[in-house]
């Protein structure tokens, strides 16, 4: 069975009309009705909450009050909603002690590669959640629309699907 | 100085603040009957200034300044001690540097309050009416601060940086006369009701711990507006007497929120919510038991709150809300503190869910402070009819939309949906896809007016900008 891992720029899409929304839809239905799973790295869920507070900051901002109809902040619910579906990374790997000295690894790609940091720590995470998932006979698929993010993950994790939910079919 | 403190005397300002004797009424406190005897014994002038050392304020957030009722709040800068004499603002500037954080730094904290913007009298002693409207707005300050930083925690279901608490939002009256202003500046410290006097260069005012806070204060702003009703003279007075005096508890049950004292702060809670909702003399209990549903069937509506079973006996069982059991078992507690004391201090907390709906706790004080807030706010917004400032802005916008909208933004201010789901009041909010692709046309709609803030463009963008050339895949590769 695939396991499903939404990168921010994939994600965005789901509150965004943009090329792909319709497949990350997809996706999420596929996730409601228990079809497909999905880990939730949380590098990832802190960038798409900054991103959410920044868009309710601008919304909510004095100067662009005239443009509301509606609360910016549902938002951060839905967002919210939407994360309960996926697991906690954490959860999975934590009690199996694979979290431990990811630190060091995020450091030597830093050293290694010229990434940024939050690249790094994704990278990181997916490495060992996919050491974990073949140990369960079963395939990461990371959804990402960011061509570098991609790029790089395709070239670190060999074996781990790299989706792009603009020319890719999701689920 | 002294020409200018007589010029201001026989009331000419001449560029600075007047500071004339306020002409009191006689006082009703014990503590004023002492001012007032030490007044007409000394024949000082005296003068005072009323200051919140501790609380982060994000001043850059609220503007340059907050008003409740006839209170302003400003941050100590050169701009708020302008226009006092010159000694007087290096004698503050002295005194004010005193005043030190946990690392013994000079705390920018600092923030003078004064009544009555009119006059501006940073200096000016108030008079006990005017003292009992300031620690009102100090009170409904207080509540605004720990409410909103509550409500958004329990709506996202977990804490970056702990709370503000009363200590937090601590006020203080420096009281002084002109002749302390001498060389060397001299304060006056007054201890379990004892006056002595030191060298202002020779003491440090030391912050207590549990008024430290990490990061800024953002208070809801839109909430603040809604409690200044309050203090409008059309706002019933007895209502504003019983809002205010419950408010007054609320901050009491906030004080010392790091020590031992969590059980006396529930039953401070508790008065806080007695008084709120005017409970009668026999029946409280159960009339609050009645409130409480009354209030969450009318927010969230009767289909949406979760009801479980109550056995009253063995034979008997009927359905409650679970926030109906909660205010049972919550004045059963209050009781239990009051008159036998309690074994366990698990007793303290309630059972929540956190954002990831792993099972965590919420202290009482927290659950009670939650309810307290929400009914207080109904109460005035009730009384008040109150139109969220974006739809007083909106001036355009036919009658039915700008309803409408008012309920929604008002729920987004100060609404706790988000909270009672994580408390399992309530049932949680399911957001289908369709749902979803129904806001997610107004997120565009709005994004697109907003300059593309929300995007994987934007996103993408900001991760290049922290990466470092040459790009990372093709490195990666070689």
């Amino acid at each position: 069975m695939k396991v499903y891992v939404l990168d921010a720029s994939a994600w965005v899409k789901r509150y965004k009309n943009e090329s792909g929304s319709n497949s990350i839809d997809a996706l999420f239905q596929a996730l409601e009705q228990g079809e497909v799973e999905s880990c939730l790295l949380p590098v990832i869920y802190y960038e798409m909450f900054w991103n959410t507070q920044k868009f309710i900051r601008a919304a909510n901002d004095p100067t662009n009050r005239s443009l509301l109809k509606y609360s910016p902040r549902e938002l951060q619910r839905v967002l919210e909603s939407d994360s309960r579906h996926m697991t906690q990374v954490k959860d999975l790997l934590d009690s199996q002690g694979l979290l431990d000295e990811i630190d060091g690894e995020v450091l030597d790609l830093l050293q290694q590669y010229p990434i940024g940091s939050n690249d790094a720590l994704i990278l990181a995470y997916l490495r060992r959640l996919q050491e974990r998932l073949a140990l369960q006979g079963r395939q990461l698929v990371f959804v990402c629309s960011d061509d570098d993010l991609k790029k790089a993950v395709r070239a670190y994790l060999t074996g781990c699907a790299v989706k792009d939910s603009k020319i890719d079919q999701l689920p | 100085m002294d020409e200018a403190l007589r010029a201001a005397d026989r009331g000419g300002s001449g560029g600075t603040i007047v500071l004339k004797r306020t002409r009191q009424k006689h006082p009703r406190s014990p503590l004023g009957i002492i001012r007032w005897v030490i007044g007409m014994n000394t024949q000082y002038r005296q003068y005072e200034v009323n200051h919140l050392p501790w609380a982060p304020f994000d001043w850059d957030y609220i503007g340059g300044e907050l008003r409740l009722g006839k209170v302003v709040f400003r941050p100590l800068s050169d701009d708020a001690l302008q226009g006092i004499d010159q000694q007087i603002a290096d004698y503050l500037r002295l005194y004010f540097s005193r005043y030190r954080d946990l690392y013994n730094n000079p705390v920018n904290t600092i923030t003078v309050c004064h009544y009555d913007p009119k006059h501006r009298g940073l200096l000016e002693p108030m008079t006990d009416d005017q003292r009992a409207d300031f620690a009102a707005a100090v009170d409904v300050l207080t509540f605004c601060c720990i409410w909103g930083e509550l409500r958004e925690a329990l709506n996202r279901g977990w804490r970056l940086l702990p709370p503000p608490n009363a200590e937090t939002l601590e006020c203080r009256a420096h009281r002084f006369s002109p002749d302390v202003l001498a060389d060397p500046p001299m304060v006056t410290l007054v201890t379990h009701g004892l006056m002595h006097t030191e060298q202002v260069d020779k003491i440090f005012f030391q912050m207590p711990l549990p008024a430290h806070h990490r990061g800024k204060i953002q208070p809801n702003l839109e909430l603040l507006e809604l409690l200044n009703q309050v203090f409008n003279d059309s706002f019933d007075p007895q209502l504003r007497e019983r809002l205010l005096r419950s408010l007054r508890w609320f901050r009491v049950a906030h004080r010392q929120a790091q020590a031992l004292d969590a059980e006396i702060q529930i039953v401070e809670i508790c008065t806080a919510l007695e008084v709120l909702l005017n409970l009668p003399e026999h029946g409280k209990r159960k009339t609050f038991v009645q409130k409480v549903e009354q209030w969450i069937t009318a927010t969230e509506g009767e289909e949406d709150v979760v009801r479980v079973e109550e056995s009253a006996n063995q034979q008997r069982s009927s359905l409650t809300t679970k926030a109906g059991l909660w205010a049972q078992n919550f004045y059963k507690l209050r009781n239990a503190i009051v008159h036998e004391g309690i074994q366990s201090d698990e007793l303290l907390y309630y059972p929540a869910v956190d954002a990831h709906d792993q099972p965590s706790q919420v202290s009482q004080l927290s659950v009670a402070s939650l309810v307290y807030g929400s009914m207080l706010i109904q109460k005035v917004d009730e009384a008040t009819g109150y139109l969220h400032s974006a739809v007083r802005a909106a001036v355009d916008a036919p009658a039915e939309e700008r309803e409408s909208m008012n309920q929604l933004y008002k729920r987004s201010e100060w609404g706790v949906r988000g909270c009672l789901e994580r408390l399992g009041w309530v049932r949680p909010f399911v957001y289908t896809t369709e749902k979803i692709q129904s806001l997610r046309e107004r997120w565009t709609e709005l994004d697109k007016e907003l300059g593309g803030v929300l995007s994987s463009e934007q996103i993408i963008a900001e991760r290049q900008a922290k990466r470092t050339q040459p790009k990372i895949g093709g490195s990666m590769k070689e």
